[in-house]
């Protein structure tokens, strides 16, 4: 999200936004109550490109995690094009995270958090390289925004609840900090799947981390097709507590596609 | 009357105490939490702009106070017998129809014997426009009373009082026994009194109120349709005007500044005690220099807070809660105000601020202590200070400008955060655990968007900057 047109200029922007430590809300980092958890590979015949994967009842794979700054860099270090961008993400000129080096974050720092400040083109982007899609409607294409809630029609509500069974990632009732939440000391996000009890109780969708909290996730669900459409954020941040963790808050919350927030990011889904 | 003022340092302990409450450790490892419900955020429109209705004086004869025949100094002396002569008079003209009353230029010094703790003033007749000379000046005499009324309208209907100056004796009052002494007023309106008209007067220097509008008898009464417009109320040790117990009042086009001297030291204060007040349109006032604050509503409903001027310049002293306060029983519309802060209050530099840490039953609820009627704040313009919402809900908040200030929102649902403008170095929309709606807000000239929802409690801000 810069005005740098190609990849390689949109490498040394990012260098030198770094150097000159370009300072947006982002604090510093915090850690999880423990390390992160490893998550192994992708299973259920889904692919591993750009984090890893797991196959749900529903047929559709989805990450484990949400995407890091590290897979992200990673992407932007192999000079992705900004052409090919559907027509709603044509003013989207670059893949920068908005505030990748701000804060006292460096390019090789916390790379186990989730990447933000990244906009709904950015996220789309980076799913579609890797061959996957912004997690959305089951089956594929954008999720209604009406069916936030829905089970069936959503891939991201779908893993959340379990199939519609829970309200919260970890079960009927909200148990505070069982994800990373509005936390009462630090700010900013965490390393992914270090709170090994935000995951679903239920083993067909317990490999999925960080639906509630840590941060936000876009999800492929707008409310028009145009540029200036808004889009769901799902699941909550670290700016969220309590209610705001539900896997169907939120109701009213969606950005702007090309707004980005530093707890703001993204997982990918794929069939 | 209950002082209002308020050591706002519990309260602030109250809120870091509360954050403690969200979660609470077992014996064990596992979080106990309670369990978090959505609140109902239903947004009825405003009520409707206050009308008052104005006096109806059908007596249509005239009549001008004649001093010797009633025995009346207009020099300054004599305050028993130009009490007595004074009401005489009056009571005489209301007997003969007389609809209304001149008083002529001089000074009239009032005063006498009322009970232990009361001195007694001039009661206007019903059905009478009292107006007093420009150079006319109605002035109590140094006592030591709690309590006493210059003018005294008690259960009356269709009552002027126009023109001149009531004046009290502050400086020069004999504050025996310790105490407030804080009941001396320049008019007193009381016993359910209907269709009262205050116009073009001064009211000063008096240890209590310029207006006191007050309910009588049994809980819920109210004094009806009370105006009081263009006149300069100034100086007075307690209050401006205050309502405890007012039913369609306008107050409209005054100065009411300099209120200074016991608490709680307010331009308009609502506070009905077992009475009702609602239906108030405070509009077009210019309020400076008022050491409580300029308005305060504890449990005022439907009250129009418009177009009106706040401005503490001059202020030595921060103001002890202002200038702008509103409790959480209380329903307000504030809109077209420009309320300039400078020395601040004793919450800091806030502007707007609401006193809800009373609210026990709004959790979850999206209430104010069962008032489902939201506050709207609109259309106001914060110079050097903010907007200050906390541990309540129901919010209307929507293009405002503020100018060196914060939005600042703590432990709030069902607010509407929309079109508002704030410029300031650091701090400027400052939100924990703010649920609601927001848009079109703009922060240091650019958009800014917030991850807020009904159902999602939000911060933008670290724990350390709270």
């Amino acid at each position: 999200m810069s005005n740098s047109a190609t990849a390689a200029q949109t490498r040394s922007a990012w260098a030198i936004a770094a150097l000159l430590g370009v300072v947006c809300s982002c604090d510093s980092g915090t850690t999880g109550p423990t390390g992160p958890v490893d998550v192994g590979p992708s299973t259920g015949g889904c692919p591993d490109l750009g984090g890893s994967m797991t196959r749900l009842p529903e047929g559709f794979c989805i990450d484990r995690t949400e995407v890091t700054r590290g897979a992200y860099f990673a992407w932007l270090d192999t000079g992705p094009t900004t052409d090919g961008q559907p027509a709603e993400c044509a003013a989207n000129v670059d893949f920068l995270p908005t505030c990748a080096t701000t804060g006292g974050w460096g390019l090789d720092r916390y790379l186990d958090n989730p990447v933000g400040c990244v906009d709904w083109c950015d996220a789309r982007a980076y799913c579609e390289a890797h061959g996957k899609r912004l997690c959305g409607r089951v089956g594929g294409g954008a999720n209604p925004m009406d069916d936030y809630n829905d089970a069936a029609q959503s891939e991201w509500f779908a893993t959340c609840s379990a199939g519609g069974e829970n309200d919260y990632v970890f079960g009927v009732n909200y148990v505070k900090d069982r994800c990373y939440e509005s936390p009462e000391s630090g700010w900013g996000t965490t390393g992914v799947a270090t709170h090994p009890e935000c995951v679903s109780p239920d083993g067909d969708y317990a490999g999925v981390y960080d639906l509630g909290g840590n941060v936000a996730e876009w999800e492929n669900s707008c409310n028009g097709v145009g540029a200036d459409a808004r889009c769901r954020i799902r699941g909550g941040s670290f700016k969220h507590t309590a209610n705001g963790l539900r896997c169907d808050a939120g109701s009213t919350l969606s950005l702007p596609r090309h707004s980005t927030d530093d707890a703001v990011g993204f997982r990918c889904c794929t069939d | 009357m209950t002082p209002l003022i308020r050591t706002y340092t519990l309260w602030l302990l109250g809120v870091s105490l509360a954050l403690t409450a969200c979660g609470e450790r077992g014996d064990g490892d596992d979080v106990i939490s309670v369990q978090p419900v959505a609140p109902i955020c239903d947004f009825p429109a405003p009520g409707p702009r206050p009308e008052v209705a104005l006096p109806e004086v059908t007596n249509t004869g005239e009549y001008t106070l004649e001093l010797e025949r009633w025995g009346v100094s207009a020099t300054g002396v004599d305050p028993q017998a130009t009490t007595d002569g004074l009401q005489d008079a009056l009571d005489w003209a209301a007997e003969q129809g007389i609809g209304l009353f001149r008083v002529p230029a001089g000074e009239y010094l009032i005063g006498e014997e009322g009970t232990y703790n009361y001195r007694a003033g001039i009661v206007i007749p019903s059905n009478m426009v009292f107006e007093l000379d420009a150079n006319a000046t109605i002035r109590m005499d140094t006592n030591d009373k709690w309590n006493y009324c210059v003018l005294t309208v008690d259960g009356g209907q269709d009552v002027v009082i126009r023109g001149g100056h009531i004046v009290g004796e502050r400086d020069t009052h004999i504050y025996t026994d310790g105490g407030a002494h804080d009941e001396g007023h320049a008019i007193c309106v009381s016993g359910n009194s209907e269709r009262v008209l205050i116009e073009n007067t001064e009211l000063r220097e008096v240890t209590g109120d310029g207006v006191l509008i007050v309910g009588s008898g049994d809980a819920g009464n109210s004094c009806f349709d009370i105006t009081i417009r263009n006149s300069e109320i100034h100086h007075n040790r307690r209050q401006g005007v205050s309502i405890v117990g007012g039913v369609r009042v306008l107050i409209e086009n005054n100065d009411i500044h300099h209120i200074s001297g016991t608490s709680p030291q307010f331009g308009v204060d609502v506070e009905s005690l077992s009475f009702r007040s609602a239906d108030i349109l405070i509009t077009g006032n210019r309020f400076n220099q008022n050491q409580g604050g300029d308005l305060v509503n504890t449990d005022g409903t439907n009250l129009w807070f418009e177009d009106n001027d706040c401005d503490q310049t001059g202020l030595a002293e921060r103001q002890s809660d202002g200038p702008i306060v509103h409790w959480g029983k209380s329903d307000q519309v504030v809109r077209g105000n420009t309320i300039t802060i400078t020395v601040g209050s004793s919450n800091g530099q806030w502007g707007l601020i609401g006193y809800s840490g009373d609210d026990p039953d709004r959790e979850g609820r999206g209430t104010r202590s069962g008032n489902l009627q939201p506050n709207y704040f609109e259309d106001n313009m914060f110079i050097g200070g903010g907007l200050h919402m906390a541990r309540t809900g129901h919010f209307v908040v929507r293009n405002n400008v503020i100018q060196d200030g914060t939005m600042l929102g703590y432990n709030i649902d069902c607010v509407r955060i929309q079109d508002n403008d704030v410029t300031r170095e650091t701090e400027t929309y400052k939100f924990r655990y703010v649920a609601g709606e927001s848009s079109g807000n703009v922060k240091n000239g650019g958009p800014v968007e917030f991850l807020m929802a009904d159902d999602s409690p939000y911060t933008n801000s670290p724990p350390s900057q709270w």
